[in-house]
């Protein structure tokens, strides 16, 4: 089911998100929506806070494949990239940010298991800016310039 | 659209009816591509219940239905109990199936099965019956398991297999953005998934479990070493780089061609793959060895995660326990003073891992069981160090080393 993207102003954009301790089919139903919100509305990614749920969920969509990430914590993170980003609760504006280049992540796959992944480039610009939403910060706190964008 | 029990049902007949292995039997049935993912998932999902799912049968069908019935059964049961699909859906498939293979007349007894089964109804028996009903384990290994290790019974008995395990020689980088575990050895990882690519044939990467690297190095460097079961070839590869050359043997043919092509596949020059039983002497071989793996065959009974089809097979304990003997005694002949034997299995079974070490050094005082060194989590035992499911990535290995005096 395709949920709707809260835009900026919305309080839960800045709420420190729960994490999950259920692996449930309430859960699967999330993922899946994220995934299917994200999908149409041709996101890179998308947090949970975004459709409305604090909690610490968020998916990527990249060249390298299509990722759920559930409790994710930063391992290490290398390197500086400066370039681009926009954001679907953001709408009509885009910024410059400053972001690792590469980073290493752990975190839980939707049955609760751990596993953990190495990313660079803007895939890891990617799991940067998805991460952020679930400690309640947008990319347009970090930007060094935000303008409007033509799409 | 195909029935999507049609090509598990195929997987799944060869496995009962004719005891093929579950990896043999998904490469030489061919599957529809589409659908691989979720045929390969419900093969898996329905051996690593089969005890539950034949529990569920037992309950709820006053008489035990035909196998081929069965199975449909075990495959509706799971996609009803485990993937929470809809019981109309189920029972629909599992009808359509049964009149497509010529069983009509079973369909409506699977259709008023499908229909009043309720998993709430479902009453395990109590202690270690029960435990081996859930966690798939045969009864004997349960009570073994949890006669020796208490509390961590449950955790070892219920460990979930860890993924897909690979070891690089090189260009891990790129494979490293996909999910996976690292693991304590070097170039090693677990992963979620891991769909084989060229880089496979190039060698830049194989399968190979966490206990089978682990067993590899706990082998110290030496000049020559003798390999005694060596099919596939994973470990004869691993130990060749620490070794000036590896003798690769094993009992069947076929199976040395497994270990040739594991060789030139991740370019080993320094294994020479032989067909040899390795219980019968061969005089040119005494004491000429500075390490010998026997790797011996055993109930797999520590590979349950990675291999859920072995709870099926009967178990010949005696005659495990026989070859076992027997080619650890005729190796140890082989290995030169000073050098090292070395036993190990893919069981969690002390029959066929202490005891057998034990009653050979009972019968042999030129041996002394030294301490084998593992980065990775064991329980140590009396001559060796065992590995377990819940702590070393779902592989229940063992290794004892035994050093021949001087």
């Amino acid at each position: 089911m395709i949920r709707e993207v809260v835009q900026i102003g919305d309080p839960v954009l800045r709420e420190t998100c729960k994490p999950v301790t259920r692996f449930d089919r309430e859960l699967n139903a999330l993922l899946d929506d994220l995934k299917e919100t994200v999908r149409k509305e041709r996101g890179a990614g998308l947090a949970a806070p975004q459709v409305g749920v604090p909690v610490r969920v968020a998916v990527v969509d990249v060249e390298e494949g299509f990722f759920e990430f559930i409790n994710p914590v930063f391992v290490w993170q290398k390197g500086e990239q400066v370039g681009p980003e926009g954001c679907l609760s953001i709408r009509g504006k885009m910024g410059t940010v400053r972001r690792p280049e590469k980073v290493k992540v752990i975190f839980q796959n939707r049955k609760g298991d751990k596993y953990s992944l190495v990313a660079r480039g803007f895939f890891a610009r990617a799991i940067c800016h998805e991460f952020d939403h679930l400690d309640g910060i947008v990319y347009t706190d970090k930007a060094t310039d935000v303008r409007d964008s033509e799409d | 659209m195909t029935n999507p029990f049609y090509d598990p049902y195929r997987v799944l007949s060869k496995i009962y009816g004719a005891g093929a292995h579950l990896k043999i039997a998904l490469a030489e049935t061919d599957l529809e591509e589409d659908t691989r993912a979720r045929t390969v998932k419900t093969v898996y999902g329905v051996l690593e219940r089969d005890a539950y799912l034949s529990h569920c049968i037992r309950s709820f069908a006053p008489k035990s239905p035909k196998q081929s019935v069965r199975i449909v059964l075990k495959i509706a049961l799971y996609w009803l109990i485990s993937l929470e699909k809809p019981r109309y859906l189920v029972t629909d498939k599992a009808v359509e199936l049964l009149k497509r293979l010529g069983k009509g007349g079973a369909a409506g007894f699977a259709n008023a099965f499908l229909r009043r089964f309720d998993e709430k109804k479902i009453v395990l028996p109590s202690g270690n019956a029960g435990l081996s009903i859930k966690s798939n384990y045969p009864i004997d290994a349960v009570e073994e398991i949890v006669r020796e290790y208490g509390g961590r019974a449950e955790n070892i008995l219920f460990a979930s297999s860890a993924g897909v395990t690979v070891r690089f020689e090189r260009n891990e980088e790129k494979y490293l953005s996909l999910p996976h575990r690292d693991t304590p050895f070097d170039r090693v990882y677990c992963f979620e998934n891991f769909t084989r690519d060229e880089g496979f044939f190039r060698g830049d990467y194989t399968f190979q479990s966490v206990g089978s690297v682990a067993v590899a190095s706990a082998v110290e460097p030496c000049a020559n070493f003798l390999d005694a079961c060596a099919a596939p070839g994973g470990k004869s590869v691993l130990i060749a780089k620490k070794c000036e050359r590896v003798t690769a043997c094993d009992l069947h043919e076929h199976r040395v061609g497994l270990v040739e092509s594991y060789c030139k596949r991740m370019g080993a020059e320094n294994v020479v793959p032989l067909q040899s039983d390795s219980s019968l002497f061969r005089s040119e071989w005494a004491e000429s060895f500075d390490g010998v793996l026997c790797d011996v065959p055993c109930s797999g009974l520590g590979t349950l995660t990675e291999n859920p089809d072995i709870a099926l097979r009967e178990r010949d304990f005696s005659s495990l326990h026989r070859t076992q003997t027997a080619i650890l005694e005729n190796c140890s002949r082989y290995v030169k003073r000073g050098g090292c034997l070395y036993y190990a299995t893919c069981s969690v079974l002390e029959r066929e891992n202490d005891r057998i070490v034990e009653a050979f050094l009972m019968e042999h005082h030129d041996f002394d069981a030294e301490e084998p060194k593992s980065p990775l989590d064991f329980v140590k035992k009396k001559y060796g160090l065992q590995f377990l499911p819940d702590t070393a990535y779902g592989a229940g290995f063992y290794i004892s080393k035994l050093r021949k005096k001087k």
